[in-house]
């Protein structure tokens, strides 16, 4: 398995990590726990959001998360919001910006809401007005299309996050009829999948993301470093194309 | 883990419905050599998705073209006659070495007549099976009808622990762990519930990238025999292979 230990000597941003604590399942999901995965698989940065703005309160938990990148420096804070509420959801936009927070984390499969209501297009229009990085779910099939509907008109980049081998053609019919989108690289599990995606529709579209600390970190940096890609190219997936994503946001 | 040999037990030839390349043994071969991984069973996509008959003679075309590859001999139980025929016909060589049924495309349960009939008839042939099942609660059924029969669930076999719980209990129940999504931790526990002896590594390749799937063995914690086990011996000793 020497290959499959090759190590990533490149800088790694990670998009998309959480912490807190898990309902669902008993797990370790502590700052430290993520710190320390992250730490052993070379990752030097993160976007992450607590999951107590997941599953309870979205401002508590944005709080949580802010007040964690000023204790942790590797930890760049993403905020939440629960289109549920309706009270306050607009105004949270405006608070996490005014916190300088750039990335915009919503869990519609985990809050069982339409991805594509009004209540999203409201809210991801106050994010285009006042500038953010959006990451919504798009695993489901349909959900890519749905996404890409709501980025109409909109200058915000969204990322769409853990498509599959499944909707994966979707995905990329979606990123090619629009330039605001992306894709993270969660479950971007088959073989020779980057190699395809750079070929469809260029390296500057995919994202690294992991899911960590549910998933395992190690899994999907093996896919990207057992690549055929060029070293520059897997550079700009582990870090490169998010940093120039989030530079766009004054 | 470096240094550990590594044989997949979950692996396809042929074609998906999915943005990848299209398939060929040859391409398998390269797939394993970047992984690190020895050998392969595979069965054929054509065979599992469509006509088993038709598959398995592209599943033997490859295996015998590619000393790397060796075969599970694909049997549906809407066609109980037509399987032994195909068991019959494939499992008399050393390059098929256990039978593949996968439930979902078969619209068969795991512990259906249908399918509990034709596990009847491969335990005759003593090989072992390697089940895309039903539910949890439907393979074990069906595993406990067949104590004698090695039978491998695929892709962990359902919720955890009680999957691992159920291969702690059932000597001939084993477990893989190709998934797209990896829980962390998953197989660690099942190696701490199940002991490493019912473990085994399968990728579901060339759906699923090998790298993946090894990445979650990796930081499974497991110590070097743990690994061994895992990974090469079980396989060695469940289908009776040549080291």
């Amino acid at each position: 398995m020497s290959l499959a230990d090759k190590n990533l000597a490149m800088t790694i941003f990670d998009s998309n990590t959480f912490f807190g604590f898990s309902p669902r399942e008993k797990a370790d999901y502590s700052l430290d726990a993520l710190g320390e995965m992250l730490k052993s698989n070379g990752v030097s940065k993160a976007i992450s959001c607590s999951l107590r703005g997941v599953y309870y309160d979205f401002k508590e938990g944005n709080d949580e998360s802010v007040a964690a990148s000023r204790e942790h420096p590797w930890l760049v804070p993403a905020a939440t919001i629960d289109p549920r509420r309706h009270l306050g959801c607009l105004a949270e936009v405006e608070r996490m910006r005014l916190a300088k927070v750039k990335a915009f984390r919503f869990f519609p499969d985990v809050q069982g809401w339409p991805l594509d209501f009004l209540p999203m297009r409201n809210l991801l229009q106050e994010i285009g007005r006042l500038g953010g990085v959006v990451f919504l779910p798009a695993g489901e099939s349909g959900a890519p299309t749905r996404i890409l509907h709501l980025a109409e008109a909109l200058s915000v980049p969204i990322v769409m996050v853990g498509a599959n081998y499944s909707n994966l053609a979707e995905a990329i019919a979606c990123l090619l009829a629009s330039e605001n989108l992306y894709l993270d690289t969660q479950q971007l599990v088959t073989p020779m999948v980057l190699e395809v995606l750079v070929q469809e529709v260029g390296i500057q579209r995919i994202i690294f993301g992991s899911r960590a600390p549910e998933r395992h970190l190690r899994a999907i940096l093996n896919v990207i470093a057992n690549s055929t890609l060029k070293e520059t190219e897997k550079q700009s997936i582990l870090s490169d194309n998010l940093l120039r994503i989030l530079e766009t946001v004054p | 883990m470096n240094g550990t040999r590594i044989i997949d037990i979950h692996g396809h030839v042929g074609n998906w419905p999915f943005p990848i390349p299209p398939s060929s043994a040859e391409g398998l071969v390269n797939i394993l050599r970047r992984a690190g991984i020895e050998r392969l069973i595979i069965s054929s996509a054509l065979g599992v998705v469509y006509s088993f008959k038709e598959g398995n003679l592209v599943a033997a075309e490859a295996v015998e073209r590619h000393p790397q590859l060796l075969a599970y001999v694909v049997v549906n139980a809407n066609y109980p006659e037509e399987s032994c025929q195909e068991m019959d016909r494939h499992l008399d060589t050393d390059k098929f070495v256990g039978v593949k049924i996968h439930t979902d495309y078969q619209g068969r349960a795991s512990d259906s007549p249908e399918n509990l009939r034709l596990l009847e008839e491969v335990a005759k042939r003593g090989r072992p099976v390697l089940l895309h099942g039903s539910s949890l609660a439907e393979s074990v059924r069906a595993v406990e009808r067949f104590p004698e029969l090695p039978i491998i669930l695929a892709h962990g076999g359902g919720p955890m622990p009680e999957a691992a719980e159920a291969a702690a209990r059932l000597p001939n129940l084993y477990l893989e762990f190709a998934a797209s999504t990896q829980p962390y931790g998953r197989v660690r526990s099942a190696v701490e519930i199940a002991t490493p002896e019912k473990i085994l590594f399968g990728s579901d390749v060339d759906l699923i990238s090998p790298d993946f799937v090894l990445g979650a063995y990796q930081e499974a914690g497991l110590t070097e025999e743990q690994l061994e086990k895992v990974c090469w011996t079980n396989a060695v000793k469940l289908f009776n292979l040549k080291e």
